[in-house]
């Protein structure tokens, strides 16, 4: 094992010493203080307001966002020159959790601190920083993103908005659609088409002449958080408030949504969080059949597998995060591209974090739903607050990219690093082949608490290594236009990468838990390998037979079968240990 | 003005306790530790006075285990100029006198003008130690602290008594008050001050095992569990309505 820093998507060919992998467990004591923070904020300040927020009074959000300012939750991304804070980007994701909590009010948070303030921060000028982050990082000032249009959504970069130079000024005109923030934002990051050609971002005032705010847009859920269109009628916007460079708003618009989509991982897993409280709550005290429903397996498995999936998700993003800080360690501060290395770092990294989008979006929507069915018949009344997470729920896999776009992301950049030479991945699915034909000779190593699982990692490389190889050499330049391959290709490595965190993890902190500790852990990855394998086997087999057919088909079938094989013996007792902590505990149990 | 606010990290009260056969301390392990919430609210009035008043040095200070060291890093990122722990890996074996004694030890030089205390801890609960700390630096001690005002040459402090009576008291200094909840408001460590926190002074001070207790805990046990109550609220009607068809519900009545 190696313990050199994986490099982006390198994990799908390369194992990693568990050593190596940043964990919860490692929180410093000033990511703990942070956290403990923002929860005290949240529980404090927020949670008071969260009805008035919800029917729209947005003065709070902004009274609320003023009050983060003040306790400098608005600052953690910003360079210490221009008053921020720059911490790392684990802080950002235990605050991005502890926010979660709170439902609209987070994405009104979350769009501000992140879409809204970091173009600023990666890509502005000095005079332009000096100029909008002190307004931004006190509050002061709310900031929102403006990319898609009515008519540009996944295609983000067919905008029809424009901008023509008119001597010291761009002349911007243009309907943004969907604005998180728009009724409540004073500084507007904007996306258009300078001589309807070269895509450019531009920094744009609320009070600039012609920008006009759409009306609140009425919404399934997250209903206290603003979302209107942006209209630019004949805007005047200084030459100086041009963002980056004309022609390369793409650019900023993907690598800022690379640390977006990281971080929505964190918020679901904060929504998660929150979202099981009620259940444990009312599985406890709703009594049926002379027991409360906590007592009956059908109930505890709920709570077993969303628990276990919690896990996964929290791991994956902590470790994506920790991996980010430890590239980002090493590069100067002071460099003046430093920002633009910090930006290809992200670039790498952009399969992961589409992982993160995926994975995590879709843990949370299966837990919102079994957190309304365990409320049974309550669960559907407005008056439980099951309704609301359930309602909450659903933006996540459509906004910061739908998970489509993401899922198709995750082969693309898989298969350009590939092509570009910077991952073997030919060499390695051809070695997966040869293995294919000689006997089976894996075996866990019996002294390691966690073989089985560690072997189970293992194999799903090697079907991953088949499926895309099989793909590749059957489809070639053909394939990155068969997106149901794609799909399948994206779910094994989705899921691939959510277990390997999750055994990972635990392996990092067993030697040191306590016996209860252990057995928990041991147990949360078993169900999450358990499950992650069963789905990326059924994932290869359907992608195996969109691809191949005859004795190739079988030959790929014969090799998930083999790599599927994983010994779960215990797995309903591991289910009944974590719903047992979950229970007892009141709250996710770690 | 030299300003000591003395601190306990003890164990979240919600934490599910564990009490080994024969221990007479609970199983540590899996638990979660915070500041002692009286002491939160001593902190709080401490950095208070602080910043009311230039010059003037506020040092926090526990007596711990090495987990403790945590709960004086809040504190430096409450407003705290720096932070004394008395380590003692065995600290919970200690009675109040002792440990006392140790903090009289540790800061009798050092001429504090002012000590906050909380009025007691969340998990042993004598509300000894402060008192005692007074009475071993022999200075003015005052007990149960609701109100606080720094005075021309001294201090006022409003104390709470039985059935709600309210006392005042005007002390000179060098004085020491234990903190009852509701005092303050204590705030939340922002993040900037979190970080400057960070680079502020944290002296470790190795204390030698507790000789000659005066008080020794024979045992430790949970206490058995009682039924849960209910409070029935409204108006006299909905009370017995409610009442009614809970006896009902529970077929203590036809």
């Amino acid at each position: 094992m190696e313990t050199k820093l994986l490099a982006g998507a390198e994990y799908l060919i390369r194992s990693s010493d568990p050593d190596s992998v940043f964990v919860p467990e490692d929180f410093t004591d000033e990511h703990k203080q942070i956290r403990d923070t923002t929860y005290d904020f949240v529980v404090a300040e927020v949670f008071p307001q969260l009805e008035a927020i919800d029917h729209q009074d947005f003065g709070k959000v902004k009274e609320l966002l003023a009050k983060a300012g003040e306790l400098g939750l608005l600052m953690t991304d910003t360079p210490e020159e221009y008053g921020g804070l720059d911490l790392d980007k684990v802080t950002s994701m235990v605050i991005a959790e502890n926010i979660a909590r709170t439902g609209s009010f987070s994405v009104s948070f979350t769009a501000h601190t992140g879409i809204g303030t970091l173009p600023l921060v990666y890509y502005g000028t000095a005079a332009q920083k000096e100029k909008y982050l002190g307004k931004l990082i006190t509050g002061e000032w709310v900031a929102a993103y403006c990319l898609t249009e009515p008519g540009s959504g996944s295609d983000a970069l067919d905008v029809a908005s424009t901008a023509t130079l008119e001597g010291d000024h761009y002349v911007l005109n243009g309907t943004k659609q969907f604005i998180t923030n728009g009724g409540i934002a004073d500084f507007f990051t904007v996306f258009v088409k300078i001589d309807k050609e070269q895509f450019t971002a531009f920094l744009v005032e609320r009070t600039f002449p012609g920008v006009t705010i759409g009306p609140e847009e009425k919404k399934l859920g997250i209903k206290g958080s603003s979302t209107t269109q942006v209209i630019l009628d004949n805007v005047k916007v200084p030459k100086d408030n041009l963002l980056g460079q004309i022609g390369k708003g793409h650019k900023i618009a993907f690598n800022i949504l690379n640390i977006g989509r990281m971080k929505l991982g964190a918020c679901v897993n904060g929504a998660a969080k929150q979202a099981i409280l009620p259940a444990i709550e009312y599985a406890k005290e709703r009594k049926q059949f002379g027991h409360p429903i906590a007592h009956f397996g059908a109930i505890q498995q709920k709570f077993a597998d969303s628990m276990a999936e919690l896990y996964a998700s929290e791991s994956l993003v902590y470790r994506l995060a920790g991996n980010l800080d430890q590239c980002f360690a090493g590069l100067d501060k002071k460099s003046p591209d430093h920002y633009a290395q910090q930006e290809a770092m992200l670039a790498d990294y952009s399969a992961e974090c589409a992982i993160a989008k995926v994975y995590c979006s879709e843990m949370l929507q299966r837990l919102v739903d079994e957190v309304l069915q365990i409320h049974g018949g309550y669960g559907f009344l407005q008056e439980y607050p099951a309704e609301r997470f359930y309602r909450d729920e659903r933006i996540n896999r459509i906004y910061e990219g739908t998970n489509e776009i993401n899922r198709l992301l995750v082969p693309g950049t898989i298969l350009k690093k590939a092509l570009k030479g910077q991952l073997p991945l030919q060499k390695k699915a051809l070695a997966a082949f040869e293995a294919l034909m000689s006997p089976s000779l894996e075996s866990p190593d019996p002294a390691d608490p966690f073989g089985p699982e560690k072997q189970a990692v293992e194999n799903a490389k090697q079907i991953f290594l088949i499926l895309a190889g099989a793909a590749v050499q059957k489809l070639m330049d053909r394939l990155q236009n068969e997106q149901e391959i794609l799909l399948c290709a994206a779910d094994v490595a989705i899921e691939l990468y959510a277990m390997e965190s999750a055994v990972l993890r635990a392996a990092k902190v067993y030697p040191k838990a306590s016996a209860a500790k252990k057995a928990l852990y041991k147990a949360l990855a078993q169900v999450v390998v358990f499950s992650s394998l069963e789905k990326l086997g059924t994932a290869a087999k359907q992608g195996a037979f969109y691809i191949e057919e005859g004795d190739t088909l079988n030959l790929i079938l014969g090799g998930i079968r083999r790599y599927t094989k994983y010994d779960a013996s215990g797995l309903l007792a591991a289910k009944r240990l974590i719903a047992k902590e979950t229970l007892e505990q009141g709250k996710y149990p770690l | 003005m030299k300003i000591l606010v003395c601190i306990k990290q003890v164990a979240d009260l919600e934490s599910r306790f564990v009490v080994p056969a024969g221990a007479t301390w609970f199983d540590e392990a899996d638990l979660s530790f915070r500041i002692n919430e009286y002491d939160e609210y001593a902190i709080e009035e401490a950095v208070r006075l602080k910043e009311s008043l230039p010059e003037s040095e506020l040092v926090v200070l526990t007596l711990g285990p090495p987990r403790a060291a945590e709960a004086l890093k809040k504190a430096l990122a409450m407003g705290a100029d720096r932070a004394i722990h008395l380590n003692d890996p065995k600290a919970q074996d200690r009675d109040s006198f002792s440990v006392a004694q140790a903090i009289a030890g540790a800061v009798k030089d050092q001429g504090f003008d002012l000590i906050f205390t909380g009025m007691q801890s969340q998990d042993r609960g004598s509300g000894q130690v402060g008192l005692l700390l007074s009475e071993l630096l022999g200075i003015n001690g005052v007990s149960c602290v609701v109100g606080f005002a720094k005075t021309e040459g001294g201090i006022q402090v409003e104390r709470e008594l039985d059935g709600g009576l309210r006392a005042e008291v005007a002390l000179g200094l060098p004085a020491l008050v234990t903190c009852q909840l509701g005092l303050n408001q204590p705030r939340y460590p922002t993040l900037p001050n979190i970080m400057k926190a960070k680079k502020k002074p944290l002296e470790t001070i190795e204390l030698g095992p507790q000789t000659a207790p005066r008080v020794k805990a024979q045992g430790l046990s949970l206490p058995p569990k009682r039924g849960a109550a209910e409070f029935i609220e409204g108006d006299n009607a909905t009370k017995v309505a409610k009442l009614v068809a809970i006896l009902k519900e529970k077929k203590l009545v036809g």
